[in-house]
């Protein structure tokens, strides 16, 4: 398992563009559910807008409680890439540079991707970040 | 050449910048005597509650630099600028913001207008420096205008690091180079 980090608009999904002709893209953005990466049997599968899947949780659950649930995800992640003889890529957008946000719950959200990031991290063998368009690899 | 230096707010990214184009024009100016030490203020004089900072920073430069102020058509500063001079552009933030929302223009005028500053710069052989500033990194902006200018600012950031030599992450005031330059010498 890979993970690519970055800020907006930062290269990273270019960076598997570059390396692949066909991904199977599991997106936030595009409203794709978290869940369809687990029963996708495509060669490489690329998920990203993780902090978009979180806050579509805060309301419903405690930090604690959606950071396991997360951390949940990433292991079965790792598990069906290792089963499956797949690739996975997970893109993380870096929320983490600005100002402590005033709204208690924007706190929770990005102290939450924080740490789902910090787990990714943990179980990915490559680590990369991406900045203005350049990738260096951190891990 | 062209070096791009960018970072986070307050982590030293102008002084570097300075102290790498200050060490440049004193070599430069060993060989070409009328190269000169130009520095290109992109903010609106009335971004300011008066002038008095603006004053302040020209004077901190000290007399080497010559301040040409310039927030929006970056290639008319050649009027100024001699050949082989040591030019440093502070800052493409700045300057992203005159051009999208005081003149309404879009990604392609900015990335024409850039080039072309460019171009005049290297056919005058002038070393160019320009200075920004990593602002996709925090929380994301539910505002579209903040999106899109994002978005350019990152457009113009990928367009002067691919035509860079060297690019410069700063970090607390020391130095992480993403591309060097070995003619780029840090004293």
């Amino acid at each position: 398992m890979q993970l690519i980090i970055g800020g907006a608009y930062s290269g990273k999904r270019k960076y598997v563009r570059d390396r692949y002709l066909n991904y199977h893209l599991i997106s936030a953005y595009n409203h794709d559910s978290i869940d369809e990466a687990l029963s996708i049997n495509k060669p490489v599968v690329v998920l990203e807008g993780f902090e978009q899947w979180i806050q579509e949780e805060l309301s419903r659950k405690g930090s604690k409680e959606i950071r396991d649930l997360f951390a949940g995800y990433l292991h079965e992640l790792l598990k069906m890439e290792r089963e499956e003889n797949i690739q996975v890529y997970l893109l993380m957008l870096e929320i983490g540079r600005g100002i402590v946000p005033v709204e208690e719950r924007d706190r929770k959200w990005r102290d939450i991707t924080g740490w789902v990031q910090q787990d990714a991290q943990n179980l990915c063998e490559s680590v990369y970040y991406s900045w203005h368009g350049l990738v260096k690899k951190m891990k | 050449m062209i070096t791009f230096i960018s970072g986070g707010a307050r982590s030293g990214k102008s002084t570097l910048a300075e102290h790498l184009a200050e060490g440049m024009y004193h070599q430069t100016k060993k060989e070409h005597p009328n190269s000169q030490l130009c520095y290109i203020a992109t903010a609106k004089r009335s971004d300011f509650t008066g002038d008095e900072r603006i004053d302040l920073h020209i004077q901190q430069r000290g007399k080497v630099w010559e301040t040409i102020e310039e927030p929006y058509i970056l290639p008319s500063v050649f009027t100024y600028v001699s050949e082989h001079s040591i030019i440093l552009l502070d800052c493409l933030t700045v300057w992203t913001s005159n051009m999208m929302f005081s003149r309404n223009l879009g990604i392609r005028d900015m990335e024409d207008m850039l080039l072309n500053f460019l171009k005049k710069a290297a056919d005058r052989q002038c070393s160019v420096f320009i200075v920004s500033n990593d602002v996709n990194e925090g929380m994301p902006s539910k505002c579209r205008n903040v999106q899109a200018y994002t978005f350019s600012l990152e457009a113009i950031h990928k367009l002067v690091i691919a035509a860079s030599s060297s690019v410069i992450q700063t970090v607390a005031g020391i130095p992480i180079w993403w591309k060097r330059d070995r003619r780029l010498v840090l004293q």
